[in-house]
């Protein structure tokens, strides 16, 4: 494995930053989930974005498409969406000679960026269109399998469960989202700035950043290296999500049906060296990590009966396991 | 791994060490400081306990050189000092790292870590300090230490005119002893035991009472040994049956010269005198005289002539046991002089069976008079405070007494309440009851009862 070099980590760090000035343009306050957003997209994971209606959520997406340039492609789900609407469809072509044969036509997941704006409103079966392009990084349409682009990156947004008019994602699915970010409604302040943005002619854009490429910063983010001890305390913060686990903490015993997938301890260690080489460093501590815990596992817990009947978070039992 | 990066570990490790050290330090001299002043206290009260105020200063070193230890040994691995430097939260975890990836983590990780470490200041948190709680407790024990030690000096000083009398009465006892004994007497060595209780008088918390005790305590050896090993009927029956063979040895033993029938004895044929120990043991049974009779000629010759003579010594021993009875006797009115309270029990256990306050005799049973004297003492002291405090504080029971006047019964036909209207009847009572009330008030009702007495009367008048 390559080393990271100090000038590999200073051009990551612009490009990071550079991205993260074009979305601050357009997008006022919600700093950690522009944060979060840059991070899944710089670490090659999906999004998975939790908010009320008018939060900025889709916003947030086109801009990340903008200012990266990247082939960006957005897909509203509603409950009659079908799989194929998604994923694309053979159609029955002819050709100069008036022969007929089928031929592929790329639904909407063949982009860089794919927005699937609130995802929990399409039925189970449409939402799982996307398993196999989000794991697989392929599209497989009447046997034949279809690469999407590199990078390929899902963000979703959904409203929360609680709205009617919703379905809950399948728990495979969410596992393949690398973060869940919750967009908080903006404050007073950050309210003033979106009508003096939106509702006058000095409306801004993003501009698309250069950012160096985004496959190489894969390479160096995965070099980045990670002491045993460190390396502990996100496997600890995993373990302790799991009931049946001596590491697991009182709620998560008590309220937890499932704790957090391999994928979960993934995603703290994915994401903490980014934190890490944002920071100037070459190397992984644990306040990267637990920077990264409510995120990265507070859509993989799956709560008991006993903990949804006494509205008990999964945020609650992460912030446990860390010792907050 | 890095030269910086191994200083400052070094130096990481120093600090915890004496954190660690004064932490744990604190915790132990508490500790033992409590245990120490649990001793003092416990030596005070009794001084058999094995203590003293200089054993303070070991408490605090060996507690303090423990809690060193045990601190060195905790953060002897580096590991243990990087996990506790990165636990800080003001190092990225940057020592545990380059412990590990040190070496193999690449140049920029390399120059990271030990520009890190160039710069890196420990801590305030890391710094040694003392834990209120144990400080509070230290300081508590140093003040108990030093009251300890105060209170230790005015008891001695207290106490000095005390030993100082206590030892005179002792060096009297040893003069006693002297003058008495001849110099190969065996009564010599009790002025080595008399002199050893006089240097014990220094730590004794009631000088005085030690030294009576002492003196009892001789004054019991030496009634021991004054006794005579045959009674006055064993000696008749062995005269009786010596008379034949060794008229002046029978003649001695009949007219209670012990020490001329010892040398009679001495000179006898053991033979012979198995014989005339048989003779008179057949006629008194459980007695002395069969026990010497079993055994072999010349040892029970030995014995009864050494106890004939060590009784027929006795004369120096008794007038020695008059003399420390009379300097006891002394003691003791100094003793009640100086401390205001009865007598002590010098010789509970022993002989303090007497409590019916009469006064030993001269010739009394060994061990049962050199106690007896004191026990009665406070025995009867308490009991008259007894008696005093339940004659000033007794009630007295009155009986009642039937008068000479005549007398009248009232009976009320008609309820009358507090609030309701008398009627004829209740208002003839109430006149008569206003009479009865006249016809006691002149009587002899104690001053503090009167009133309640008329308010009685009062509020049992119906109201007009």
């Amino acid at each position: 494995m390559p080393e990271p070099s100090e000038t590999d980590a200073r051009e990551f760090c612009r490009a990071f930053d550079a991205l993260q000035q074009e979305m601050e343009k357009v997008l006022v306050g919600q700093k950690e989930v522009i944060e979060g957003v840059l991070t899944a997209f710089f670490a090659g994971g999906h999004t998975l974005l939790e908010g009320a209606p008018g939060l900025g959520k889709t916003v947030l997406v086109r801009t990340l498409g903008d200012a990266a340039g990247l082939k960006f492609s957005r897909i509203q789900f509603t409950p009659d969406l079908m799989p194929g609407d998604i994923i694309g469809t053979n159609l029955i072509v002819e050709d100069e000679h008036g022969k007929k044969r089928f031929e592929f036509e790329p639904g909407p997941v063949f982009a860089n960026l794919v927005l699937a704006d609130e995802i929990n409103r399409a039925t189970p079966k449409t939402q799982s269109a996307l398993l196999e392009a989000m794991q697989e990084r392929q599209v497989s349409v009447s046997g034949v399998r279809h690469p999407v682009p590199s990078p390929f990156l899902v963000l979703a947004t959904q409203n929360p469960l609680e709205m009617e008019g919703t379905y809950p994602l399948p728990e495979a699915q969410l596992d393949r989202f690398l973060l869940k970010l919750h967009v908080e409604y903006p404050g007073a302040e950050d309210l003033h700035e979106i009508l003096r943005r939106t509702t006058t002619q000095d409306h801004p854009t993003a501009k698309p950043v250069d950012i160096g490429g985004w496959g190489r910063w894969q390479e160096l983010i995965r070099s980045v290296p990670t002491a045993h001890e460190v390396e502990a305390r996100a496997v600890y913060i995993v373990l302790a999500t799991h009931p049946e686990r001596a590491e697991a903490v009182p709620l998560a015993k008590k309220y937890v049906r499932y704790g957090a997938s391999p994928r979960a301890a993934q995603a703290l260690m994915l994401c903490a060296k980014i934190s890490a080489l944002r920071d100037g460093r070459f190397h992984v501590s644990k306040d990267d990590i637990d920077r990264w815990a409510l995120p990265a596992l507070r859509h993989r817990l799956i709560l008991n009966f006993e903990g949804e009947a006494e509205g008990i978070t999964t945020e609650a039992v992460i912030r446990e396991a860390l010792g907050a | 791994m890095d030269a910086v990066i191994e200083r400052k570990l070094r130096e990481g490790r120093s600090l915890l060490i004496r954190r660690d050290a004064v932490r744990l330090g604190a915790w132990f001299v508490a500790g033992a400081l409590g245990v120490w002043v649990v001793l003092a206290v416990a030596a005070w009260r009794y001084p058999a306990v094995p203590w003293s105020i200089f054993s303070a200063g070991a408490v605090v070193v060996v507690a303090a050189a423990f809690a060193v230890l045990a601190a060195a040994l905790r953060w002897r691995k580096q590991d243990a000092v990087a996990l506790a430097l990165d636990a800080t939260r003001t190092t990225k975890d940057r020592f545990v790292t380059s412990l590990e990836l040190g070496e193999s983590g690449g140049e920029a990780l390399r120059k990271e870590l030990s520009v890190f470490a160039r710069d890196y200041r420990f801590p305030d948190s890391l710094k040694p300090r003392a834990p209120r709680l144990p400080a509070a407790l230290v300081a508590t024990g140093i003040v108990l230490v030093l009251g300890v030690a105060a209170l230790d000096h005015f008891r001695r000083a207290g106490l000095q005119p005390d030993i100082a009398s206590a030892s005179g009465l002792l060096e009297q006892a040893k003069r006693e002893v002297a003058r008495v004994a001849s110099p190969e007497s065996p009564l010599r060595k009790e002025e080595e035991k008399l002199e050893e209780a006089r240097k014990q008088l220094g730590n004794s918390t009631d000088p005085m009472r030690d030294a009576l005790r002492a003196i009892a305590d001789l004054e019991r050896r030496l009634a021991s040994a004054s006794a005579s090993p045959l009674t006055d009927e064993e000696k008749e029956a062995l005269a009786k049956a010596l008379a034949e063979n060794e008229p002046q040895a029978a003649q001695a033993l009949s007219s209670g010269n012990d020490r001329e029938a010892a040398e009679q004895i001495a000179q006898m044929d053991p033979e012979a005198l198995a014989k005339a120990l048989e003779q008179a043991a057949q006629h008194r049974e459980n007695s002395r005289l069969q026990e010497l009779a079993r055994k072999a000629g010349e040892q029970a010759r030995r014995e009864l002539a050494q106890g004939l003579a060590s009784a027929g010594n006795s004369g120096a021993q008794r007038r020695l046991q008059q003399a420390l009875r009379e300097m006891k006797a002394g003691g003791q009115g100094q003793q009640q002089q100086g401390q205001g309270q009865p007598g002590m029990d010098l010789a509970q256990g022993k002989g303090g069976e007497k409590q019916d306050g009469s006064a030993p005799e001269d010739n009394a049973p060994p061990g049962g008079s050199p106690g007896s004297e004191h026990d009665e003492g406070r025995g009867e002291d308490i009991k008259s405070e007894k008696d005093a405090l339940a004659a000033k504080g007794s009630d007295e029971q009155l009986t009642g007494e039937m008068g000479q006047g005549a007398s009248r019964v009232n009976t009320y036909s008609t309820a009358g309440g507090d609030n309701a209207q008398s009627t004829r009847a209740t208002r003839d009572g109430g006149a008569a009851q206003s009479a009865d009330l006249d016809a006691v008030t002149p009587e002899n009702i104690p001053p503090g009862s009167r009133l309640l007495v008329k308010r009685y009367f009062e509020s049992v008048r119906p109201k007009e």
